[in-house]
């Protein structure tokens, strides 16, 4: 018997590891098994390759309990087919569901969107024939827009502007930094409301400048110590010129103590004044910023807009935002009551992503409809793109306060299947011991007791051999710690490889910029690793090289470029090489000429060969391939100049899809993925990181409203002066060092049965707020007696090793199965006779070369339809003797004497006539044939006595005044009617005579 | 009616049909007849085997050569039409246009969401206009009844209504310049009967699998003239209907496909897909002629794999269309003229001028790079723009005389221009395109006043290019012949293709079958309750086609290669086509069961090892004869960006930069400065005097030198106005305190030489000050912060980092004039900090002396020993020198000599 329809509103906290993929294809075949459509049931994801492995996982299932009575019983045993089904109907479904592969509604958010976008183009505002940006466009796009915002502006009011955005008053070039700003900025001020940016209350004292200068003329010396009366005229300079850091600075002193001895009397008074000056004036600057940015981004927004809409040009996050708003002012309804939701990774779901989605869950939460949520709050690492797990967090309260009978039940998926023990334990002693950390900041320790609140340790449900591992690199005077890392990294790397070949190794890294170093270091130690996530390919020399010579090719004066090509190994590029500069300008004329002829990616890909001749590694062909790849795409572009090209290689990122088992990626690239082995190298970053870079701060009032302060972020000096700024610093401080947690986390639970993470020694400077630092607390591992474990030069120490870690098992594997790669050979023999003849006119016979001037004249339409109007009336002429017309100009050609002698009865004989007749015949000339196809004027055949056709005379019409040069062209086309006529009359050539008539002659 | 005759699909389709046909009539009867299929490239077919039939069978003093037609020509081929009055597509677009301006902005915008008051929408739109009444003729759709059909939201009647309105004025326009619409004549001569078709014409319509409705009426008109011939498959019965269509129920019955003889793969991406074609072709051995192999590219990214990869087998591919109309040069040089009419900006008009067809002489592109390098001027300069074609001021009106100007434009570039077409790829692109353009052109030349002349439309110029420009969207040329080679067709040409071997790469749903093209009036949802074509309708054309392709090959002996993909490039994911699955449940659920099985991916060959790499390099290299003290400054940085930028004197290029670049920024500074060094005013104490001064001359240099800048330039000179404001102050403090400017923008004496070096040393020392028997040799220096020019900024541990200030300082002695005991060095600063500007001595005691000359005597014998390929820390860097010295490379080390 089958299951019976039971929808249901469930969240599904899975930890990693715990199955969230398979949970989610349970709910589907759940759903579809009881009868749903494909298209009554929505699944999201966050990427594309989740989207296709969730597809891909249906099916697999499936196939899977048709052949194996194991999985059958599974399927059962989860709900996710009916329990009475055999194989069978297994089968059948298998079939029913691939028919509606169709309707089928698995995919991103984004790939969402861009559907409702596409049918909801007009009440989104978009323009007809939008389309997604490049990432290169975007930010030319963005560039214009600033550009424009400051041709708008008075020229004071951009002086104005730019002098106050900075600490310096007049800089250089100021285009880049409003770019970045903006940049930076554009997610806070696109979700805010009109009052966000007047968060800074006024300062109100009584001290001024004047008083505190007063007090400083004659004060005592801060102590009594040589050299201590410089420090009375550095706070003198910070006063006179409102230095809010060096009051600040000067200001400041722990227990009144400088270089440990107490600060006179006078300082004591002084300072409390300083810091209120300071603070006044610091919350000025900022209150003054804060309008501008208010103005500059919300008119660069606009511009932008509009620039937009002028282009057609859309980023994905540009199409959420219209659509979140869109639903928020209810001008499009996306609530479909008749949708089952399945919902995947919903910790990372933006505001704005969750606004769209929120009519639509109310609907089917309403509608009691299925919706299945899953996610991990503990591997929310999206917050750097508005990700916001609070969302998952509260989802269940939210949906008691805000739905008519909701009523989402939560769980929690617990047992891991993906890790072995070992692993599962190291995470655990990682995070369960956190709160043990004494941090140096605050917001750490607010980080660390917020994410550990609801962690719960692991349960593996697999009984597999582990080893957890952690290192000490040293850097050197030589190497500094990046490096001495990336080497540690790529040496374990390349012997893990070693020992088991077929066991996938993943490098995974914080940061893009530590991938090319590691990169490096692999390849000079002869291992290949495939990267995931997006890499630009111009990091082979081939690719440059082809950069370079566009780049010559299209700006001659870029001599640069060009020396580089030409002491390049590429040779066979042309013979260019040696040549002068003006055959060189010359060349690159003509190839200019073809590039944008053909386009990049056909050009290219008639180089490639050179190219790869020269550039024989992998790694070049494999760049190669992707440039062409990238070539074709840009090609689809609008813009055709090669710097514009450039730029697109340089900041397009592709993927790798490389089939190697050692795999270098960021984390975040790692979402969803396992391995065998993890190493992780960059562990010693800071949990808060680096917000100096920051230059405006937000906070929303809840959840989900939009942002209700914004303020500009000019230094954390300004931070320790202003409360309210200081507020918000906070936030942002615990923010950052959750998701470093999470990411930790998430770096920790890839590993299926071998982790190996490496630290620099511990720090003496009593820093707590490292990653590192919460390795070493969670799993307290020895401070001293490190011990080389390895035989050869690696140079690590080993510093700690899980206790239940299995040192061997990793060596054990020898099973190691090479698929490989099947030889190419040429399906092809030599070429028959061509499938589809040549087809030609007789007008395109003797055309080889025509000027310009030829093609633009031919199509005076004018010309051509008085042309076709006299052929026309002439169609009705046999003889001229039996022929009258109304047509004035007509009359006037037939009243001339050479047309009259060529169209009147010969005196004698039997002659037939075609006129206007269409003809199509096979010429072969010699190995080649071809057709012919035409109509001829008029033919006059005259026959014998027998009726055979014994001669015949082509004539052929022509309009306009007819020069020698058209005269030897229209020879060509009549040879071409001979031929013709000779094969349908089977007529010797020179049976056959042909004549112009030149009618306006 | 059903004159159906049918014919087997186990016979090779065209020479089936072309023995029948000839079979059943004399040669000398062909040329009554009108043979009808879904596309001109299977006409063609078909008249080639006629042809060679016709050859064969000695016939040709009889033959009388038939017409062919689509489906889409056929009306015009039978209905009695005066062609002369129907309108060309750019009289169609205008007289839409000229109805929307008729219509009220707000419900343009309600109705359509489209902002009609934008040029570029309106134009949109009128293409959208033009494709949605066709389809409603097609479909034997009154728009008005859609507006009074109640089933509909009032909304939508709304829409519909004012639709009817904007056709109705449409229709006006065209009737008052004489002209009507392609569709509203074909219309009117069906419901008038009339068919000019010879009482013995016969029309055969061959293996079409759908028509709309007007074409059924249309041949139901012809009645029993018309003759159609479909493929027989022995497993379907009842699969068409009278018209020979297929029937919707039967070809969307699952299990109706016969996939068993197709060879199915699935692969990774578009490159696996083509590896997968090729090895599926080549399987057991097996080897074809190119001419037996036909590729449909439905995964378009499949494209440059396949052409790479049969061009490693010395096999080129050719394609059904040769491009884009809008990618071809002509229209390339009319958009940059486009370009430079609206915005006569220095990069719009150098980029016309420097267009391949249109640049006289090839090196002037060349002295524009570097003219915009070291200028950046906001104008072309005069000198280049007179080189510029005449039309770029034409200050037309009217679309008639622009485009005349437009046609005398393209008459003056190409009209000496010989064109091959035949020569090769790019002549005979540029020659259709031209083609192409010409007759748009004369299209456009030749449309009545009543529709060019609305004051409401205001063609200037700009406004006609852009309506020509448009014209050419979307439009395609031709390909070129190409024999020997392997052909790639569309889906829809397939159908009559008689390739053994057939490879489809892509499969995949959204491919086959696509999605229906819903026009944007009408959604797919709405089409479906109309009753209009729709996505079911399209899965059964689709699944005929499949059902004919699979049957062909079994025939011909070769076979069906179905190549599904997994993803796309980007890792997009790609459904497997539905159709794969409407075949016996045992195959659909085989073929779902592959689908769902992740291949093992095959292992890559092995990497070469990391590469050494040696500095590039010319292979004649002479020690330098003349060295500026900035070059041997750059050699201190890095030996190798002065092997490059100073000794072999390369430049790179920069145009994206719409700021002045540092180098024009600091040259600018320097030339006020210069100018301040010799007025009156140089030793002045007051700094208003000073302030003034540098504002007034900054402002005057900036007028001379950029005649239309842009706002961003305009607002870079008046922050640096601010730096001089500030420099002032300081500058009177400096007067004040008894220094004097004795010198500005001093040249060194030719023939300069220091320390034995064996080149001469050239330089220009900024400003030399004096007080009383001091001097002091200064440098203008132009940053945004201070940090690198404090007193002690020359040096880094006990070496110089930055030599210019100390060789001046021994340079120094080939001025006379300068001899003192007393020399000190300084930076005069103009920095973006206020606090910051002003002058910095430095400290350079006889200590640092000895240094900087031991520092000057081992950097000018490693010049004159081009001791050059030593990298530093490049003082120039850009992409390409980052590319020349291997800052990227991954894997390779670079080494100087390569030791």
């Amino acid at each position: 018997m089958a299951n019976s329809m039971n929808p249901s509103q469930q969240i599904k906290l899975a930890s990693a590891g715990t199955g969230k993929t398979f949970s989610l294809s349970n709910a589907y075949l759940d759903l579809f098994t009881n009868g749903k459509a494909p298209n009554e049931i929505m699944a999201s994801t966050f990427t594309r390759k989740a989207a296709a492995e969730i597809l891909n996982r249906l099916f697999e299932r499936l196939v899977e309990g048709v052949d194996d009575a194991d999985k059958l019983q599974e399927l059962k045993d989860f709900s996710a087919i009916p329990s009475d089904w055999c194989a069978e109907d297994v089968k059948a479904c298998v079939v029913k569901l691939a028919l509606s592969i169709d309707k089928i509604r698995v995919s991103t958010l984004d790939s969402y969107f861009n559907k409702v976008a596409s049918q909801h183009r007009r009440e989104l505002g978009l323009p007809l024939q939008w389309r997604m940006s490049e990432i290169h466009q975007d930010a030319e796009l963005l560039q214009s827009a600033i550009g424009n915002y400051v041709a708008k502006n008075s020229l004071t009011d951009i002086v104005s502007i730019v002098s106050s955005l900075g600490e310096a008053n007049a800089p250089r070039d100021f285009l880049d930094k409003l770019l970045s700003e903006t940049t930076a900025t554009l997610d806070l001020i696109s979700d805010c409301d009109d009052k966000s940016w007047d968060c800074i209350s006024p300062f109100i004292t009584n001290v001024s400048a004047e008083l505190l200068l007063g007090k400083l003329d004659g004060i005592n010396n801060i102590i009594d110590r040589k050299g201590a009366e410089s420090k009375t005229k550095l706070m003198i300079d910070a006063v006179s010129s409102g230095d809010v850091k060096a009051m600040y600075h000067h200001s400041c002193y722990e227990d009144n103590l400088w270089y440990k001895k107490p600060i006179h009397d006078d300082w004591v008074e002084l300072c409390p004044l300083v810091m209120d000056y300071a603070r006044s004036v610091a919350t000025r600057q900022v209150m003054a910023r804060n309008k501008i940015y208010a103005r500059l981004f919300s008119d660069v927004q606009d511009e932008l807009l509009r620039l937009r809409q002028q282009t057609r040009l859309f980023s994905f996050s540009d199409i959420t935002r219209l659509i979140a708003a869109a639903v928020s002012e209810q001008r499009i309804d996306l609530a479909d009551k008749e949708l089952d939701l399945l919902l995947d990774e919903f910790q990372d779901t933006s505001v704005l992503q969750w606004r769209i989605l929120q009519p639509q869950i109310t609907a089917s939460v309403e509608q009691q409809r299925s919706l299945f949520t899953v996610g991990d709050t503990k591997q929310a690492i999206y917050g750097w793109r508005s990700g916001d797990s609070r969302l998952l967090s509260g989802f269940k309260d939210w949906a008691q306060k805000n739905t008519r009978g909701g009523c989402v039940e939560q769980s929690t998926l617990e047992k891991n299947f993906r890790s072995s023990a070992v692993i599962l334990d190291t995470t655990d002693l990682v995070f369960d011991n956190s709160t043990q950390l004494v941090p140096n900041s605050e917001e750490v320790a607010n980080a660390i007791n917020d994410w550990t609140a609801d962690y719960k340790k692991h349960d593996a449900a697999q009984d597999i051999p582990g080893c957890a591992l952690l290192f000490e690199v040293e850097k050197t005077d030589t190497i500094n710690e990046k490096l001495a890392m990336a080497k540690a990294a790529a040496a374990r790397a390349a012997k893990l490889h070693k020992q088991a070949p077929s066991k996938s190794i993943a490098i995974l890294v914080r940061q893009n910029s530590m991938l090319a170093l590691i990169q490096d270091e692999l390849r000079k130690i002869d291992v290949q690793a495939g990267s995931h996530g997006g890499v630009a390919i111009t990091d082979a020399e081939s690719v440059l090289i082809a950069l370079s010579w566009l780049t010559a090719v299209f700006y001659p004066g870029d001599t640069l470029a060009r020396f580089h090509v030409q002491t390049s190994q590429l040779n066979t590029f042309g013979d260019e090489n040696d040549l002068s500069d003006e055959q060189f300008d010359r060349h690159a004329q003509l190839q200019r000429r073809t590039i944008l002829s053909i386009g990049f990616g056909d050009y290219l890909r008639r180089h490639v060969d050179d190219l790869q001749v020269c550039f024989s590694s992998g790694h070049d062909r494999h760049r190669l391939q992707q440039l062409l790849d990238l070539a074709y795409r840009f090609d689809a572009l609008p813009e055709k100049d090669a710097l514009s090209f450039v730029e697109f290689i340089h900041t397009t990122k592709v993927s790798d899809s490389s089939a190697t088992k050692v795999r270098l990626m960021t984390i975040h690239a790692a979402k969803g993925l396992e391995f065998d082995a993890v190493i992780l190298p960059q562990l010693n970053d800071s949990l808060i990181g680096n917000i100096h870079r920051q230059i405006a701060l937000g906070s929303r009032p809840s959840t989900i409203a939009p942002y209700s302060e914004l303020c500009a972020y000019p230094s954390s000096t300004h931070a320790e002066l202003i409360p309210e700024l200081a507020k918000l610093e906070s936030k942002l401080k615990t923010s950052r060092a959750s998701e470093a947690m999470s990411l930790l986390y998430v770096a920790l639970t890839r590993a299926v049965e071998r982790i190996e993470m490496m630290v620099p020694p511990a720090s003496k400077s009593g820093t707590t707020d490292r990653i590192s630092c919460l390795l070493r607390n969670g799993i307290d591992c020895v401070s001293s007696d490190t011990k080389l474990i390895f035989t050869d030069n690696e140079e690590l120490c080993l510093k700690w090793q899980h206790p239940q870690s299995d040192l061997n098992s990793w060596a054990q594997d020898d099973n190691h199965e090479v698929v490989a790669q099947p030889k190419k050979t040429s399906p092809f023999t030599v070429s028959k006779t061509p499938r589809l003849l040549k087809r030609v006119a007789p007008s395109q016979a003797g055309a080889g070369n025509y000027s310009g001037a030829d093609i633009l004249g031919e199509f005076s339409q004018a010309a051509m339809a008085r042309g076709s109007k006299i052929h026309a009336l002439l169609e009705g002429c046999e003889w001229i003797e039996d022929f009258t017309t109304d047509d004035s100009e007509l009359q006037v050609m037939l009243s001339k004497e050479h047309v009259r002698s060529k169209l009147s009865r010969p005196p004698a004989g039997d002659f037939e006539v075609w006129r206007e007749r269409n003809f199509s015949a096979l010429i072969n000339e010699g190995d080649s044939s071809y057709i012919l196809r035409g109509c001829f004027d008029r033919v006059v055949i005259h026959r014998d006595s027998n009726g055979k056709r014994v001669a015949a005379e082509i004539i052929d019409y022509k309009t306009g005044i007819i020069n020698d040069t058209s005269r030897v062209k229209y020879q060509a086309q009549l040879d071409e009617y001979s031929k013709a006529l000779q094969l349908l009359l089977d007529l010797g050539v020179d049976d056959i005579s042909c004549c112009l008539l030149e009618l306006d002659t | 009616m059903s004159n159906i005759s049918y014919i087997s699909s186990q016979d090779p389709i065209i020479k089936g049909l072309t023995g029948d046909i000839l079979k059943r009539n004399t040669a000398a009867e062909l040329d009554s007849y009108i043979f009808v299929s879904s596309s001109s490239r299977s006409n063609r077919l078909l008249e080639q085997e006629l042809l060679l039939e016709v050859e064969n069978r000695g016939l040709w003093s009889t033959f009388q050569a038939p017409q062919y037609a689509t489906l889409g020509s056929l009306p015009h081929q039978i209905l009695d039409i005066a062609t002369d009055k129907l309108a060309s597509a750019a009289a169609c677009q205008l007289a839409w246009v000229n109805a929307l301006s008729n219509c009220l902005p707000a419900q343009a915008l309600l109705h359509f969401g489209v902002d009609i008051k934008s040029r570029s929408e309106t134009l949109l739109l009128a293409q959208q206009l033009s494709k949605f009444f066709s389809q409603l003729a097609a479909e034997q759709i009154d728009c008005c009844s859609l507006a009074e059909n109640n089933v509909l939201s009032e909304n939508e009647q709304q829409k519909f209504a004012l639709l009817a309105q904007i056709h109705d004025d449409y229709v006006a326009f065209l009737s008052a310049a004489s002209l009507q619409d392609k569709d509203r004549a074909r219309q009117i001569a069906l419901d008038n009967n009339n068919i000019a078709l010879n009482a013995n014409a016969k029309i055969v319509v061959l293996c079409v699998p759908e028509m709309s409705k007007f074409q059924r009426k249309l041949l139901s008109l012809c009645g029993s003239q018309v003759e159609f011939v479909q493929l027989q498959f022995d497993h379907l019965t009842n699969a068409f209907d009278d018209f020979a269509c297929v029937d919707c129920d039967v070809f969307t019955e699952s299990g109706n496909t016969l996939l068993h003889d197709a060879s199915l793969s699935f692969a990774a991406n578009p490159q696996e897909m083509v590896e997968s074609a090729l090895l599926s072709l080549g399987i057991n051995g097996n080897k074809h002629s190119p001419e037996d192999v036909t590729f449909s590219l439905l995964e378009k990214q499949c494209a440059p794999f396949l052409s790479q990869a049969l061009g490693g087998f010395d096999v080129d591919v050719r394609t059904a269309v040769g491009g884009d109309l809008e990618g071809s040069l002509p229209v390339l040089l009319l958009k940059q003229l486009k370009a430079y009419i609206d915005i006569p900006s220095f990069d719009n008009g150098a980029a016309l001028l420097v267009h391949p067809d249109l640049l006289p002489n090839p090196k002037l592109k060349a002295e524009l790079d570097r003219y915009r390098q070291e200028e950046y001027p906001q104008l072309l300069p005069e000198m280049y723009l007179a080189k510029l074609p005449e039309v770029v001021n034409v200050k037309t009106n009217g679309l008639n005389a622009a485009t005349a100007a437009t046609r005398n434009f393209l008459l003056e570039v190409y009209g000496e221009i010989d064109i091959n077409p035949g020569q090769n790829e790019e002549s005979h692109r540029r020659a259709k395109g031209l083609e192409m353009i010409a007759s748009i052109l004369s299209e456009v030349q030749h449309l009545d006043d009543s529709l060019s002349n609305n004051p409401k439309l205001g063609f200037n110029f700009a406004r006609s290019l852009d309506f020509i420009l448009h014209q050419c969207r979307g439009k395609k040329l031709t390909q070129r012949y190409n024999e020997q080679s392997v052909e790639c067709l569309d889906w829809l040409e397939l159908n009559l293709d008689p390739a053994p071997e057939m490879v489809i790469l892509g499969f995949n749903d959204n491919y086959v079958p696509g999605q229906t093209a819903n026009s944007m009036f009408i959604d797919s949802e709405l089409a479906q309750r109309l009753g209009l074509y729709s996505d079911e309708h399209r899965l059964a054309r689709d699944s005929y086609i499949l059902q004919s392709l699979a049957a062909v090959r079994k025939n011909a002996g070769g076979h069906l290669h179905l190549i599904c993909g997994r993803t796309q490039n980007d890792g997009s994911p790609l459904l497997p086509s539905r159709l794969l699955f409407m075949c016996s449940d045992h195959d659909a659920y085989a073929n779902a069961a592959e689908f769902s099985t992740e291949p093992l991916p095959p292992v890559k060959a092995a990497e070469r090892p990391a590469s050494e790499r040696v500095l590039p390099r010319n292979s004649n290299n002479e020690a330098p004869l003349k060295v500026s003290v900035t070059a041997i400054n750059n050699y201190l940085k890095s030996p190798y960006s002065f092997y490059l930028s100073n000794h072999l004197r390369l430049r790179s290029v920069d145009v994206n930069g719409d700021e002045l670049n540092p180098m024009v920024y600091g040259n600018f500074a320097h030339s006020v400065m210069q100018n301040f060094g010799n007025s009156e005013v140089r030793n002045s104490v007051d700094a208003r005097e000073i302030a003034n001064y540098l504002r007034n001359e900054s402002q005057r240099l900036f007028e001379l030198r950029f005649a239309s800048p842009s706002a961003v330039i305009r607002a870079q000179v008046e922050l640096l106005k601010t730096r001089f404001f500030d420099f002032s102050a300081k500058q009177a403090a400096r007067a004040a305190d008894g220094w004097k400017i004795i010198s500005s923008e001093r040249k060194l004496p030719p023939g300069c030489k220091l320390f034995d070096s064996k080149f001469d040393i050239s330089g220009i020392i900024d400003r030399i000050d004096q007080r009383g028997d001091e001097i002091c040799l200064i440098d203008y220096k132009t940053p945004n912060g201070k940090s690198r020019y404090t007193k002690n900024a020359l040096f880094k541990g006990d070496l110089f980092t930055d030599l210019q200030l100390p060789l001046y300082f021994f340079l120094s002695n080939n001025f006379k004039d300068l001899k003192s005991s007393k020399v000190s060095l300084a930076y005069a600063l103009l920095t973006a900090d206020s606090k910051d500007c002003g002058f910095t001595s430095l400290k350079f005691d006889d200590k640092h002396k000895l240094i900087a000359e031991a520092q000057c005597r081992e950097i000018f014998a490693a010049i004159e020993s081009k001791n050059w390929f030593v990298l530093g820390d490049s003082p120039f860097a850009s992409a390409t020198e980052e590319a020349l010295r291997g800052d990227s490379l991954l894997g390779v080390t670079t080494h100087c000599d390569g030791k």
